[in-house]
């Protein structure tokens, strides 16, 4: 990995660290399960473009999804998966270390 | 994603306190309370109104907690850690145990302190909102109740002082209530256009 903390910016796992999957994946790592409506009020997202962020996580094995009906009502549930929880919490050390970094760092001097 | 987008720390805590956030559940429990400082008939249809008015309080709670589910979703909280199972216990064991003999006392030895209030007013204090985080304005609400229960030993009746207690905490958890709901549907940031 390089030493510059800019450059390993770009080495963060990008399926995690797109906004909006980041917040989904925040939230869903402080409960057990939450529900779509639950996710699009949170981002603000539409309908589509939650699906796809949640399919991507779900391609990832980032998360679960159940869909159930309650009564007449389907509802789509979602959970993290534990290989998701362990990932997002890599992802966070890595931020962190990342963040470290960059505060100690000094640009090289040019000869 | 939409313009506002709430920092992760409070996604985090919002998720993890979902239920504790929904300021309108506790809404009937306030007015329930603030009912005491007025006068109403002891019985309603043959059911003791103190039971009537706690019933309504309860129901109240989750009735209005299924408005939250239809509006904002569903979060299925994580099971508590060890800390929150004993704050749980204390709970029951005060509620079951305790409350009941400190009514019995200030009801048939009339002492110089409201006992129970006192009681209520700690557990406020001790455990201050049975989430993960300690509330401010939930603590701040306990010493004020606190000082309400020494108010006979100033010569106030404690009829009123009953009263009194009930009225105001009632009334501290319904601004508590309110402010809440507005910083959770606040929280929310507004949807995309679902042609997007």
């Amino acid at each position: 990995m390089s030493n510059q903390p800019f450059e390993q910016l770009a080495t963060l796992d990008r399926l995690i660290h797109e906004p909006a999957r980041l917040s989904i994946l925040t939230a869903l790592s402080a409960c057990k399960r939450a529900d779509f409506l639950f996710l699009q009020r949170l981002t603000g997202l539409s309908k589509g473009n939650l699906s796809g962020h949640l399919a991507k996580l779900e391609e990832g094995g980032l998360v679960h999804i159940e869909k159930s009906f309650e009564g007449k009502i389907p509802r789509t549930t979602i959970g993290l998966t534990s290989e998701g929880r362990k990932q997002l919490e890599h992802h966070w050390n890595d931020l962190e270390r990342i963040r470290k970094e960059a505060t100690k760092w000094k640009p090289e001097k040019e000869d | 994603m939409a313009q506002t987008v709430p920092a992760l720390n409070d996604i985090h805590d919002l998720a993890a306190n979902y239920s504790d956030r929904q300021g309108l559940r506790i809404v009937p429990m306030a007015l329930a309370l603030m009912a005491q400082a007025f006068p109403i008939p002891t019985r309603f249809f043959g059911i003791d109104t103190m039971i009537l008015v706690l019933a309504f309080g309860v129901a109240g709670y989750f009735l209005i907690g299924r408005y939250y589910e239809r509006r904002f979703g569903k979060v299925e909280e994580l099971p508590d850690d060890g800390d929150g199972r004993e704050r749980f216990l204390v709970q029951i064991l005060l509620a079951v145990l305790c409350f009941p003999i400190a009514l019995a006392i200030d009801v048939g030895a009339h002492p110089r302190i409201f006992i129970s209030g006192l009681l209520i007013a700690l557990w406020l204090i001790i455990t201050a909102w049975p989430s993960r985080r300690i509330r401010g304005e939930y603590l701040s609400m306990g010493f004020v109740l606190v000082a309400f229960s020494f108010l006979p030993l100033a010569g106030a009746p404690m009829r009123s002082v009953g009263s009194g207690y009930g009225f105001w905490f009632g009334f501290m958890l319904l601004i508590a209530a309110v402010r809440d709901h507005i910083s959770f549907i606040r929280f929310f940031p507004a949807l995309e256009h679902q042609g997007e």
